[in-house]
């Protein structure tokens, strides 16, 4: 089923860049939405919004080379941003044919602790890695932050590049999460007066923020028809 | 419609509306009415001045297709059942009618409520006494009379009634309103033949499919009403003998349900159609509650349960017994006519039952339209085959008599046999002309869509239009003769269908498996056309503002809001 999901999936995924003219770095990942051209991503990625562009590189199942020297990246824009719950909305801006799945955003009530899910990302994009990897995992908890957001935790070690692709529920085949970084509790416990132990960190469990902020952005992007009635 | 209803999305339509006005609005597609129409006209004409020629051709034709292709109408609806089963137990069964986050239209008894009465009809009411009776006393399994004659009766009874026939709704309903409400095309037949065809469904192909689908559903149900209102007739004058057994009457019942149907499709799906569905579901429930109080209630919930674990203890046989080795044909009489007909009707019902579909997992959807009333129907025909079974076989008899000497009146005669006949029989009248209502009303809708090429909510004037014309039919056969022959070439229709059932199921199939998992993202870019850049390794990944999630203030309640439902449709 993964192996199904993983071919649907990897086609969505691009290279989330930033030119200064001749190179490119690499920022994180982001993910297809939208026919016209939307991509969704982490918000803390795109803080600066200048000189944005993304890159497909070969999603087929066969052995592809793990670097490329130069890449075609398209310019992009922020659309729209929720910097609270660390979602936004990119738009490319060139003019190029694209089609996605008909069904293919959940909602992340859908999914519970111990369902299976599967992130996708260029794992090592920073490392010059051009290539898209499926990680397997369970849904560890659903908790909501402080700041009153909803992230799945899931029990895969999400890398630097890994941020901003897709976490999807391996039982309906939807995107019910935005790869959001690694959990470190010390981030959680920062600032406590009362706390003599640091937890360790780097654990071996990643965050995503629940899909329904980026199905938001994309309803205020206008990219759903209004309801009849 | 319940509080936290929300609307389908509208469908594409095939032709774009016009005029001003909402009543003198025509919303058309010329292909589909038109001919449609013509085609309607043209066969009652035809039918009424050969009446004798086309009933014999007919005859013949049916005759045939029971002999020869009996095997395959028992075939297929096997075929067609194990799918069913195998989409409410297997990985589909999660996936939402109208996309993730659809809410259903209509509350769970609402939708039960209007499915049931488009799916049975009057049938139940005049067979769930009458078949247990046929089958007592010339049983094909066992000796007529007997203990064991009434078993089996019980038993094909529910095999005639049962799972088999709401496999085919099911069926028929899931892939159009899948292919309508999760892939965007008209609520239409010819949008269940994407898969196959393509985007000429839009085209002539499509055309003759659903002008095929429009003439088949209104014979079907103008023929219905015709047959109906005799049988109905019949009961009037057994209860009231001062009502004569005469056309003129007829006509005027025919006049009367057709007005009232027409009230119910103008005011639509919301008021009209499922206000009339619910009234029929509760005063049949109102009966059936009464025959099972007053009857031989013990009998009756004995029967009830002991026919179930019957029905499914003799499954496998029963429902692929083909008279191989008794050669006989009583096969072609019964079940295969049976098979033929819920075929010939299952457009008719799919489409409507796609209609008031929306929002349901399939799961809920095989469940409601399969498991649900297949067990109400059981229920039904325990009570009344089973009241008629034990006055027969225990009591005062005569029904089995009656069954014989006419058969609408059998019921009524059962009624007698207890205490306040004179309510029962009220009641089961009211039943009978609501029975037929939601019918007449939910067939014109669906013709009205199909003309309206998929247009969900089709211009008034054009919903007069059908309802007039489906009753205006019926008094036309009913008149000039007709009516048996053109409802014999409607099951005839079944044959064809049957095949295109066997189709529908590999068209789901793959059309549900591409949707889970087969379709992919694809990029087509002309690389000269995008500006080419040197890689090179990241010093520094971006993480300022990531953190905010552990120092905001905490907020209560729902961290998300609400999705307003989309369908899943993107502008």
């Amino acid at each position: 089923m993964l192996q199904g999901l993983s071919q649907k999936f990897r086609g969505g995924c691009m290279m989330l860049l930033r030119d200064d003219g001749e190179q490119v770095a690499f920022l994180g990942t982001a993910f297809l939405v939208d026919p016209k051209g939307y991509l969704l991503t982490a918000a803390h990625l795109v803080n600066d919004p200048s000189n944005l562009r993304v890159a497909p590189t070969d999603a087929g199942d066969g052995f592809i080379p793990m670097t490329f020297n130069r890449v075609a990246a398209m310019p992009a824009e922020v659309a729209q941003m929720d910097a609270t719950h660390g979602t936004a909305l990119l738009k490319i801006e060139q003019d190029i044919d694209i089609s996605v799945p008909d069904d293919f955003l959940g909602r992340a009530e859908n999914v519970r602790p111990g369902a299976s899910v599967m992130s996708l990302g260029y794992s090592f994009g920073h490392d010059q890695l051009h290539t898209v990897m499926t990680v397997g995992g369970v849904v560890s908890t659903k908790i909501l932050t402080p700041n009153g957001t909803n992230l799945i935790l899931f029990d895969n070690m999400a890398q630097d590049g890994d941020v901003g692709g897709p976490l999807v529920h391996a039982a309906d085949g939807h995107i019910v999460g935005l790869v959001s970084g690694r959990f470190e509790p010390g981030e959680v416990v920062r600032g406590s007066t009362d706390w003599d132990r640091k937890p360790p960190r780097d654990t071996n469990i990643s965050y995503a923020v629940a899909i329904d902020y980026g199905v938001a952005l994309m309803e205020k992007a206008g990219l759903y028809e209004p309801v009849a009635g | 419609m319940s509080e936290n209803a929300s609307h389908p999305p509208e469908q594409p339509e095939l032709t774009p509306p016009t005029g001003p006005a909402p009543w003198f609005k025509l919303d058309v597609h010329p292909w589909v009415f038109f001919v449609s129409a013509g085609l309607i006209v043209l066969f009652v004409a035809v039918t009424l001045f050969f009446e004798s020629r086309v009933d014999d051709l007919f005859n013949a034709v049916q005759g045939a297709v029971s002999t020869y292709a009996g095997w395959f109408f028992v075939g297929a609806m096997n075929v067609i059942l194990i799918f069913v089963i195998a989409l409410l137990i297997g990985r589909f069964s999660a996936i939402r009618l109208g996309g993730e986050g659809a809410k259903p239209e209509f509350s769970t008894l609402a939708w039960f409520a209007m499915l049931f009465s488009a799916g049975m009809g009057i049938g139940l009411l005049f067979y769930g006494v009458a078949e247990p009776m046929y089958h007592f006393v010339a049983s094909p399994l066992a000796e007529p009379g007997t203990p064991e004659a009434a078993r089996v009766a019980m038993d094909f009874t529910f095999l005639h009634w049962g799972l088999h026939p709401w496999a085919i709704y099911a069926l028929v309903g899931l892939a159009l309103a899948f292919f309508s409400f999760n892939k965007g095309l008209p609520l239409s037949i010819r949008a269940v033949f994407y898969p196959i065809f393509g985007e000429r469904i839009y085209g002539p192909i499509g055309n003759v499919i659903d002008i095929m689908a429009t003439v088949a559903t209104m014979f079907g149900v103008a023929t219905s009403l015709g047959l109906g209102v005799q049988q109905v007739n019949a009961g009037l004058n057994h209860l009231w003998p001062s009502i004569p057994q005469s056309t003129p009457v007829q006509i005027i019942l025919i006049a009367g349900i057709t007005a009232i149907a027409t009230w119910s499709v103008v005011r639509g799906l919301d008021s009209g159609i499922k206000f009339l569905s619910q009234l029929n579901v509760v005063i049949a429930a109102a009966l059936m509650i009464f025959v099972l109080l007053f009857g031989p209630t013990l009998f009756i919930l004995n029967a009830f349960v002991e026919n179930i674990g019957i029905y499914f203890q003799n499954f496998p046989s029963l429902s692929t017994w083909n008279e191989t080795y008794d050669n006989t044909e009583w096969q072609n009489g019964w079940t295969v006519f049976y098979w033929g007909w819920w075929i010939a009707w299952s457009p008719f019902v799919g489409m409507f039952i796609a209609r008031v579909s929306y929002g349901r997992t399939i799961g809920e959807f095989i469940a409601g339209v399969l498991i649900i009333p297949a067990l109400v129907t059981f229920l039904w025909l325990s009570t009344f085959g089973g009241a008629a079974l034990e006055i027969e076989m225990f009591g005062a008899g005569g029904i089995a008599k009656a069954v014989q000497d006419n058969l609408p009146v059998s019921l009524f005669v059962l009624l007698e046999n207890f205490p306040l006949s004179a309510v029962s029989s009220m009641l089961a009248v009211v039943v009978v002309i609501t029975f037929f209502v939601t019918s007449s009303d939910s067939g014109s809708l669906v013709i009205d869509i199909i003309t309206a090429g998929g247009n969900t909510e089709p211009p008034k004037i054009q919903r007069i239009f059908w309802a007039v014309m489906e009753g205006l039919v019926a008094s036309a056969l009913l008149l000039g003769g007709g009516l048996v022959a053109l409802q014999t070439a409607a099951i005839s229709t079944g044959l064809p269908f049957a095949i295109i059932l066997l189709g529908m199921c590999w068209a789901l199939y793959k059309g549900l498996h591409e949707y889970q998992t087969g379709q992919s993202f694809s990029v087509n870019m002309k690389e000269s056309t995008v500006q080419q850049f040197n890689t090179r390794a990241t010093r520094k990944m971006p993480t300022f503002g990531r953190r905010q999630f552990w120092v905001g203030r905490p907020q209560h309640g729902p961290a998300v809001r609400p999705r307003p439902v989309t369908g899943g449709k993107q502008a």
